[in-house]
């Protein structure tokens, strides 16, 4: 319980349209643990952006209120970092510069930067690209990079936002073996939003299931703890009890 | 085969050579035709050769001429671009701002600046200041414009990214603003380049002693077409070198810009 890095207290999230009030988020309560992947999961349209929105302090909720450490999130701010969904390298800084971003912003010793830059490069297997511009890399490159400068600015949790959703199958398994890896060595709290529900599973240490807030229903679907041992390998996929598992957080989803 | 293949391309780009050229050649020679052979009087066309005699005759005057003209738009180019590139950055960055100035700009932004030439050189003398304005205004209202567009077409994908790495507001405005509307700013100045030369010699005609309207006016007045034309010459051949300058700065700057190549 005293483990507890990230809280969501009762949030709720109303816009006001043309059309009238849209309940985007009701009374969301949940708390990630020091080190955790969890991943959150729901259907199209149930909140999942406006949560990692409110989570990164870019959005204020109507009501409720998001502590990190014990102290509540009001603004945008370098402990929290941020996967986007879409392709968020800036395309002006070669891979190396969009890495060292955050050490550098920070003013840290060149030497510091310098370490700092080439572990993660590293860590994400892009060494020999490090002069490239975006512009000059693949979907899944891009990605990389947008995962190794949210690493090398050492946040205290990491928000993922669909960040494999416009990879194609291949590169996006791909991708979570490697994710599952650098977790592993990093250590870092990770809260990674999908609509993959298998991608979910295969990815962490529990589930939690969102749905879309209409009549008296609340956002909170369903926390399922995921139990599959580490390292996760492909063959999971393929395992009865992570199908069956699949099969039944589908089933409550539809619900 | 792959020798053959880049033989192919080797002769494609050679054709394409040979057809820049041939275009340019053509109306060399039809021109050279015309003016020698024909009973056009050379008021209307003079030949090649006579325009290459007038710069012969005026070489000892031509370099105070382009000298006169350029620092008049090299000063207005710059000061205009400068205040325009502030202004537009202030403007698109701050909402009061924007909200003051904006209906301003919209106002200002459709009046042609050769309409206001009288209007500057009453106000400023008949002298270099109401010139040098005169190219100023049209930098500026072209870059004010500009800048406010381009910041506003920002990703804010960029900005949210960079405020989650610790970026504060100078650190955005340094590393994502200034970068991300760059390639729109040299655009933008390339545009005012070719302007500032037009502006130049519409003003320079208002009354000068000095410059290329000079030499055009003065070709005019005394009916010397080989003049007027060495006149609209020189005005030709230093805009496209500025254009060349400020595309080999472009192409510096932004190496970056996913272009499609062709
Ligand atoms: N800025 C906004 N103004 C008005 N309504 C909004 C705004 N942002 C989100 N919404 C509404 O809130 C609801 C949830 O949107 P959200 O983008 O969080 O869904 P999502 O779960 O991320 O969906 P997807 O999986 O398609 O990305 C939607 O009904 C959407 O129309
Ligand atoms: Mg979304």
């Amino acid at each position: 319980m005293d483990n507890t890095i990230l809280s969501a207290e009762n949030i709720s999230m109303l816009f006001s349209t043309r059309k009238g009030t849209i309940t985007a988020l009701k009374n969301l309560t949940f708390s990630v643990e020091n080190g955790q992947f969890v991943a959150i999961v729901g259907p199209s349209g149930c909140g999942k952006s406006t949560l990692i929105n409110i989570l990164a302090g870019m959005l204020k909720p109507t009501q409720g209120r998001v502590l990190l450490e014990g102290k509540a999130v009001n603004n945008v701010n370098s402990k929290v970092g941020m996967v986007f969904q879409k392709y968020a390298a800036f395309p002006w800084m070669t891979v190396e510069q969009n890495v060292s971003y955050g050490p550098r912003i920070a003013r840290l010793p060149k030497s510091k930067i310098e370490e700092i830059t080439r572990r993660y490069i590293k860590m994400v297997g892009l060494e020999g690209y490090e002069h490239l511009y975006p512009k000059e890399l693949s979907g899944g490159m891009s990605k990389r990079v947008d995962i190794a400068r949210a690493y090398a600015n050492s946040p205290d949790v990491l928000l993922m936002d669909e960040p494999f959703g416009a990879l194609d199958d291949i590169t996006k398994k791909q991708m979570q073996l490697e994710l599952l890896k650098i977790w592993d060595q990093e250590k870092k709290t990770v809260l990674f939003i999908t609509h993959d529900l298998e991608e979910a599973l295969f990815l962490a240490n529990r589930v939690i299931v969102l749905q879309k807030p209409e009549g008296d229903c609340e956002s909170l679907n369903v926390i399922q703890e995921i139990p599959f041992s580490r390292p996760r390998l492909p063959e999971l996929r393929a395992d009865t009890e992570f199908i069956e598992m699949k099969t039944l957080l589908a089933e409550v989803m539809v619900r | 085969m792959n020798e053959n293949k880049a033989k192919r391309l080797y002769n494609e780009q050679n054709i394409k050579r040979i057809q820049n050229v041939s275009g340019i050649a053509l109306t060399l020679i039809l021109w050279y035709v015309l003016s020698n052979f024909t009973s056009i009087p050379d008021l209307y066309l003079p030949s090649p050769q006579e325009i290459v005699q007038c710069f012969i005759k005026y070489s000892k005057d031509i370099p105070r001429h382009i000298t006169s003209s350029l620092h008049r738009i090299v000063v207005g180019f710059f000061v205009g671009s400068a205040i325009g590139i502030i202004m537009g950055l202030f403007i698109g960055w701050n909402k009061n701002v924007r909200n003051i100035l904006e209906p301003l700009v919209e106002f200002i932004r459709p009046m042609p600046p050769l309409a206001l030439i009288p209007l500057f050189i009453l106000w400023f003398g008949i002298g270099d200041k109401s010139k040098i304005i005169v190219i100023a205004f049209g930098a500026w209202v072209v870059l004010v414009v500009n800048t406010i567009e381009a910041v506003r077409n920002v990703d804010p994908l960029y900005l949210d990214a960079a405020r989650s790495l610790g970026a504060n507001t100078w650190d955005v405005f340094r590393t994502v603003l200034i970068p991300a509307i760059t390639p729109d700013i040299i655009a933008g100045i390339r545009v005012v380049a070719a302007n500032s030369f037009g502006m130049c010699v519409a003003a320079e005609f208002m009354g000068t002693a000095t410059g290329f309207g000079y030499l055009i006016i003065e070709g005019r007045r005394f009916i010397k077409t080989d003049l007027l034309l060495v006149g609209v010459l020189l005005i030709t051949i230093c805009s496209m070198l500025a254009n060349m300058l400020i595309r080999l700065i472009e192409k510096r700057l932004t190496r970056w810009v996913p272009r499609v190549e062709n």
